[in-house]
């Protein structure tokens, strides 16, 4: 272990994800793991690190660190005053800086060999709902698993491979476990509606605002809920579970998004919005 | 297939139903089907997970290979589900939980009910529960089925925080909160024993199956 960095602020939220922790949904527990599965993995590409290497997941506001050894970092995910898919060399004593993004949501770094973490119940992906690991604090030091100065056998991917997420998005809808039970009035204004992001969304969830939509009334049985899934509360409000949503639930499901939708979806600010168009066969 | 239907849930996992209410014989057809799966994982499936009348599967394979195990394997699989044997009605292992009953909600479950708080504490522990399946967080118990003169339905709005340890009900259901968490159940008490640690040898204190009893304690007990 190679302590790296010193946390200095941990800006909205920082922490350790990887792919997440699949087998334990029965016990009630998220899959849980990195918000934008393909930015993090580019991160970990650009260092040379294998593709489940533990990354640092800033959101939202950015984070400070100060340097405690040259090395190298690798960075993708949403701008944060750096340029995203680009492997940085930073040196001792160096402050640095990730700020409020341009675009997106979610930052990934990248330290050589990945971070060294705790795991929990077999991954090192952190959910504070569930009780698995906390996010950074100020002051604690964070060290990569390899000297930060040697990069992975693979080298560097071509940098420059940025995303450039927008403020708009279209997702595509796949049918949810109650679609037949909406109206055919409140499916249509479900996808005529312009989506915004509310800004009570987390790693559990996205709050979508903009209209309300009539669920099919009575109450449902608790089932499981598939991430990605777009329920509608009781107050008519849409939210898109999200890693560390819950594993069963009682809301209807009007529909489903796939990983590119919750991908996209993830990277959408608050105040970002979203059409959804219904899935071809 | 009475009783028994399955509709996709995405091009990769199946939401299969089994039972629409809060039922003695639904509860034991979940308890049997999930020791199945956990005992004779199917080939082709990576995860399932519980609902009260419901599972989740999903397959481990996506596009094509994902269809074909639901038009061909699936079938097959709910045909050998029906013909198993319902989980026997008693439990194995009984599990006490002491529970100071101060919750906030008390008094207003004990006039919407039209009860005392007295006879509410004595109405919800003076029965053994099962555990029906762990899900929502981790180690989350779905306990049934709660005596009818409880049942309410759950509050209109849901609360931002309910603190680990609080022992709650809704409809037929109650439950304890592992860890903090939104909610729009009603708080009735809390309890100190842990449900989920993950550090411990065995993270979840609470298995499918078991019978869960509530013990009222007062303050210093817990």
């Amino acid at each position: 272990m190679f302590e790296f960095l010193e946390v200095l602020s941990p800006g909205c939220g920082a922490s350790f994800q990887d792919a997440g922790r699949p087998g334990w949904k029965r016990f009630g527990v998220p899959a849980g793991g990195w918000m934008d599965p393909a930015a993090a993995g580019l991160a970990n590409e650009l260092i040379g690190n294998p593709a489940d290497a533990v990354v640092l997941e800033l959101a939202l506001q950015g984070a400070r660190f100060r340097v405690l050894r040259d090395g190298w970092l690798g960075l993708a995910g949403a701008s944060m005053g750096w340029t995203p898919g680009s492997v940085r060399v930073v040196l001792r004593d160096e402050e640095i800086s990730f700020l409020r993004p341009e675009n997106g949501v979610y930052a990934y770094l990248a330290a050589p060999g990945g971070w060294a973490a705790p795991q929990y119940l077999g991954s090192a992906a952190v959910s504070a709902r569930s009780g698995l690991g906390r996010g950074l604090a100020a002051g604690e030091v964070i060290s990569s698993r390899r000297d930060p100065t040697c990069r992975g056998p693979e080298g560097a991917a071509p940098a420059g491979q940025s995303v450039g997420y927008r403020p708009r998005i279209e997702a595509c809808l796949w049918p949810g476990p109650q679609w037949s039970e909406f109206s055919a009035a409140a499916r249509s204004a479900f996808f005529a509606t312009e989506w915004r992001v509310s800004a009570r969304s987390d790693r559990m969830g996205v709050r979508l605002e903009g209209a309300s939509i009539k669920g099919p009334g009575g109450t449902m049985l608790s089932e499981p809920v598939l991430v990605g899934s777009v329920q509608i509360t009781g107050e008519g409000q849409p939210v898109v579970t999200m890693r560390d949503g819950p594993t069963v639930g009682g809301y209807p499901k009007i529909g489903w998004l796939d990983q590119a939708g919750c991908c996209s979806l993830a990277q959408l600010p608050p105040g970002g919005t979203v059409r959804f168009e219904p899935w071809k066969k | 297939m009475r009783d028994w239907s399955f509709q996709p849930y995405g091009p990769h996992a199946w939401l299969v139903r089994f039972g629409r209410d809060l039922s003695e014989e639904t509860m034991c057809r979940a308890l049997s089907l999930a020791r199945d799966l956990a005992e004779r994982r199917p080939e082709g499936l990576s995860e399932f997970t519980m609902g009260y009348g419901s599972v989740l599967l999903e397959c481990a394979q996506d596009g094509e290979g994902a269809a074909r195990w639901g038009r061909q394997v699936l079938p097959g699989l709910i045909e050998a589900w029906r013909a198993l044997e319902p989980e026997a009605a008693a439990a194995t292992r009984t599990v006490e939980i002491p529970v100071v009953y101060d919750g906030e909600d008390l008094g207003e479950v004990a006039r919407r009910t039209g009860l005392e708080a007295g006879e509410v504490i004595k109405c919800h522990s003076g029965r053994d529960y099962r555990v029906w399946m762990l899900g929502f967080a981790p180690g989350f118990p779905y306990l049934g089925v709660l005596d009818e003169a409880l049942q309410l339905p759950r509050r209109d709005s849901p609360r931002a925080r309910i603190a680990a340890g609080s022992v709650a009900m809704a409809g037929a259901q109650t439950g304890i909160y592992p860890s903090e968490s939104a909610g729009g159940w009603h708080i009735l008490g809390r309890t100190a024993r842990r449900m989920f640690d993950p550090e411990r040898a065995e993270p979840f204190l609470l298995r499918p199956g078991d019978a869960v009893r509530f013990v009222p304690v007062e303050v210093g007990d817990v």
